[in-house]
């Protein structure tokens, strides 16, 4: 079990990206993690991973997260965490050198599929070859818990279904993924619970099998708990009608 | 669909290709929907296998846990068998598979005489429109 | 053990290696030269004033002609603390590899990237400076002639 117990994180003391938010994810679980920008979902993730100074504790089946099982954890940013300067192959030595669990068939089934150039430099590749790269090294480290921000900012659309498809016939039981997303049609089916964040608190926290029960789409779901306001759009649109002649 | 040969006779692989998913209706249903269908229409015959629920889950692009719900309702309903290590399994007995097909035909003119009535039809003229229909279809497939 | 498990990954190593090498041929040099020329120039003015009769005139001790030899040392040492920090900002280029590097099982690897090449040349550059301090001395003991020695030139009184 990965969980964040009581984390709060604050920005220069006033903004407060993570306010006493507590999750509990289970091996197997496919979660994605929605909400507006800034509403906290990169700062809980880098939080987990030990990438920022937080109070409260995150916890790998009731260990604090050191050294010794951060392997366990994974991680895809749209940030890009790759080594630019290095190609492919170099990438996959240094991934056998530092981690015992280095799936090297899956590596080479993902490199493959993507077709990416296994030696050139990743600095030379497109925005969505380098998206394509980060995710392959965060699911092939071996990690339990691949951690994934955003990581199809910028790959066309064919590229991201055929990848859900992948990675579901790829992932064994035991993996678990987090992924960070504002693709919410996209990943619905995909996904096995949706947790919702607003202003650095979880609004929303239910797994797809009880949204199907209610017939709830995830959309639905994400804008009642967020108290959406679907007239707003009409609201200034007759703001502005309201000076105008035509 | 593929067929594969075994010791004795041939069986064939449900590979739920033709299934297009919809919004609306939950995946699990569509997917038990989608076999009841082979079945009524015979196409999904008594010891045809499925695909294994990870290959599902891969080829719908859905989360697995659905695949496991539309499987562990198929076989309570003792529509398909499922055996560890190994692929499930339709299992039918010709009654079975005629009592799928009438509860299928049944839903689907219940729907459709649910929509004429709300339209105002009487039972004459909705008998009239199905029958010119029907040999508009027959002249033109 | 290969060299790029001292370097960050991906940094331009055979680059950095042969910049330090220069540098610390320079800063060697220079040091060497810039006792050279003070040494020369005492020498000269030492001569001179003997041969319009001054008496009892030595050269100074050999601390006082090595002043200001270490410029160059000491700007290579300085250097080391800029080029670690550049080693840590590398992984600031072209995306966030420092996420990679700090989630490592491997505690250390991230400081050994960024400080072991510049800890090795300062271990250099301490080894170049007593070469030329040696070198130093060795020229200034053969070429200052005897009557111009002073009892103390090694070390000028600076333990007496």
């Amino acid at each position: 079990m990965l969980n964040w117990n009581n984390v709060y994180k604050s920005y220069w003391g006033a903004n407060r990206a993570l306010d006493s938010v507590s999750l509990s994810v289970g091996p197997g679980e496919i979660v994605g993690l929605f909400g507006a920008n800034g509403a906290g979902k990169t700062t809980l993730l880098k939080c987990a991973l030990g990438l920022l100074r937080y109070t409260g504790s995150v916890t790998l089946d009731g260990e604090p997260i050191t050294h010794r099982n951060i392997a366990r954890l994974s991680f895809a940013t749209c940030e890009h965490s790759f080594f630019p300067a290095l190609t492919p192959a170099a990438h996959r030595e240094f991934y056998k050198e530092h981690f015992p669990t280095f799936r090297e068939k899956r590596f080479d089934a993902l490199m493959d599929f993507f077709a990416l150039p296994l030696h050139r430099r990743a600095r030379g590749f497109s925005t969505g070859q380098k998206n394509q790269l980060e995710v392959t090294l965060a699911l092939s480290q071996g990690a339990d818990y691949i951690l994934m921000d955003e990581p199809f900012a910028g790959n066309d659309v064919f590229n991201r279904e055929d990848f859900y498809r992948l990675l579901l016939g790829l992932l064994e039981p035991e993996e678990t993924i987090i992924l960070s997303t504002h693709l919410l049609e996209e990943v619905q089916h995909f996904i096995s619970r949706a947790v919702l964040l607003d202003r650095g608190t979880i609004a929303g926290d239910v797994t797809t099998g009880e949204l199907e029960e209610r017939g709830e789409s995830l959309m639905d779901f994400v804008k009642s708990s967020l108290h959406y306001r679907g007239d707003r759009v009409l609201k200034t649109l007759e703001g502005l009608d309201d000076g105008e002649e035509e | 669909m593929v067929v594969v040969q075994f010791g004795k006779g041939v069986v064939t692989l449900v590979t739920f290709e033709g299934l297009r998913l919809e919004e609306g209706m939950p995946i699990y249903l569509q997917i038990i929907r989608y076999l009841e269908r082979g079945i009524a229409a015979g196409t999904v015959r008594d010891g045809d296998e499925l695909p294994s629920r990870r290959v599902l889950s891969a080829r719908l692009g859905v989360n697995p846990n659905t695949i496991q719900k539309a499987f562990r309702a198929l076989e309570e309903a003792g529509v398909i068998t499922s055996r560890a290590g190994a692929k499930s399994e339709v299992s039918l007995t010709p009654e079975r598979a005629a009592a799928i097909r009438r509860r299928l035909l049944e839903e689907e003119a219940a729907a459709l005489v649910g929509a004429l009535r709300q339209m105002g039809l009487d039972r004459e003229q909705a008998a009239a429109l199905v029958l010119q229909l029907w040999d508009k279809q027959e002249e033109s497939p | 053990m290969k060299t790029e498990f001292w370097y960050p990954p991906g940094f331009p190593r055979a680059e950095e290696r042969f910049l330090q090498r220069c540098a610390l041929a320079l800063a060697s040099l220079a040091g060497f030269i810039i006792f050279l020329c003070q040494f020369s120039t005492i020498l000269r003015d030492l001569q001179t004033a003997l041969r319009t009769g001054a008496e009892g005139l030595t050269m100074p001790p050999l601390p006082a002609l090595t002043a200001g030899c270490w410029i160059g040392f000491l700007v290579l040492a300085l250097g080391q603390g800029v080029l670690a920090a550049a080693h840590y900002l590398w992984h600031y280029q072209g995306g966030r590899s420092i996420y990679r590097m700090r989630t490592l099982p491997q505690r250390f690897e991230l400081a050994r990237r960024c400080l072991a090449a510049p800890a090795a040349a300062l271990g250099w550059c301490v080894l170049a400076a007593v070469a030329v301090a040696v070198l130093c001395a060795l020229y200034y003991r053969v070429f200052t002639p005897a009557g111009l020695l002073p009892a103390h030139w090694l070390l000028g009184g600076a333990l007496c």
